[in-house]
């Protein structure tokens, strides 16, 4: 009995003292702001709802509705990976993507041109984000 | 489609706010499986990003977790008497019961954020010893405290990244409870061996 807790004691020092080193690197060099930048879509994750996406993003939620398909009307409490097997089973990670797709779009669409840049064609369809 | 547990969690949490915390840290201390701190970092977060009020998050999730605690402690009350018929004459029963009795607030404070695996646990057996419930209380209190303010507080502070602090903290869980598991384990030789 004491040898098996010292060897499970001795495994989870090993296995989590590894990991917890590695993961201490990766919170030691990551920002610490409240909100991730516009377009930067490796943030979106599938437990998010559209209505939090779009706040976080400040993204007209509308927009986002239109853009994967789906009606807002039920569906405001449901997460991305909820929405896709609701509504695109046959897709995995469909709604997830497109949303994705959504904010970059948005994101470029809604940054100031650079000096050098041509007019982008069709720019804004939709409101512009408050300040 | 794999859903993981805080996949269904989380928008619940995003979407009704601090009740469904409390509810959640309720059920999660009251001894289901659930990550509550994964959810207390995300709710410092979701305060920070202004999606949730940070007083009564911080009220709920203490009422929640500490109600939860209780309920636990109440389940090892009675579960007591069925303990004590089955282990009751076992020596490692009596003195698993004594060092609870000496060691039993350090234990219930510090399982409360820093070895939260062994929180459920912990309650059991603080409910089924001689450990008193006002005692049980304020060491409770004072730990889902600091639970909720300092992994609530290291969200707030991280932000849009609170999911690398969360898996910081699961990681440095599981290496303090390998420690704790071989420390007590070289307290019990060292007992076994004052004893022969």
């Amino acid at each position: 009995m004491l040898i098996s807790i010292v060897i499970l004691g001795i495994l989870l020092v090993l296995i989590f003292g590894w990991r917890a080193v590695s993961s201490f690197r990766h919170l030691r060099s990551a920002p610490m702001r409240p909100l991730p930048d516009a377009g930067e879509i490796e943030k979106i994750r599938g437990w998010m709802t559209i209505p939090y996406v779009a706040k976080l993003y400040n993204i007209p939620e509308e927009y986002l509705w239109e853009q994967v398909g789906i009606s807002p009307e039920g569906n405001e409490a449901k997460s991305l990976a909820e929405l896709t097997v609701e509504y695109y089973p046959e897709h995995e990670l469909n709604v997830l993507n497109k949303v994705k797709v959504a904010v970059r779009e948005f994101s470029l669409r809604s940054r100031p041109p650079r000096p050098d840049e041509p007019p982008m064609p069709g720019k804004p369809d939709f409101p512009t984000p408050a300040p | 489609m794999s859903t993981s547990l805080s996949e269904i969690l989380l928008p619940l949490l995003i979407t009704y706010g601090p009740p469904m915390l409390g509810l959640f840290l309720l059920l999660g201390a009251a001894g289901l499986p659930l990550p509550g701190s994964l959810l207390v970092i995300a709710t410092g977060a979701f305060v920070r990003q202004g999606f949730l009020d940070w007083p009564f998050s911080a009220a709920i999730a203490l009422a929640g977790a500490v109600l939860g605690d209780s309920i636990g402690f109440g389940l090892g009350y009675h579960a007591r008497s069925w303990a004590e018929n089955r282990f009751g004459g076992s020596p490692t029963w009596q003195t698993a019961t004594q060092a609870f009795e000496k060691g039993g607030s350090q234990a219930v404070f510090l399982t409360r954020f820093l070895i939260t695996a062994a929180a459920v646990p912990v309650n059991l057996i603080a409910g089924s010893s001689d450990y008193s419930y006002r005692r049980f209380l304020v060491f409770a209190l004072l730990g889902e405290t600091v639970w909720v303010f300092g992994y609530g507080g290291l969200g707030y502070l991280f932000g849009s990244e609170w999911e690398l602090v969360s898996t910081f903290l699961s990681d440095f869980g599981g290496l303090v409870l390998g420690l704790a598991l071989l420390v007590g384990a070289l307290m019990y030789w060292r007992r076994q061996q004052t004893r022969e």
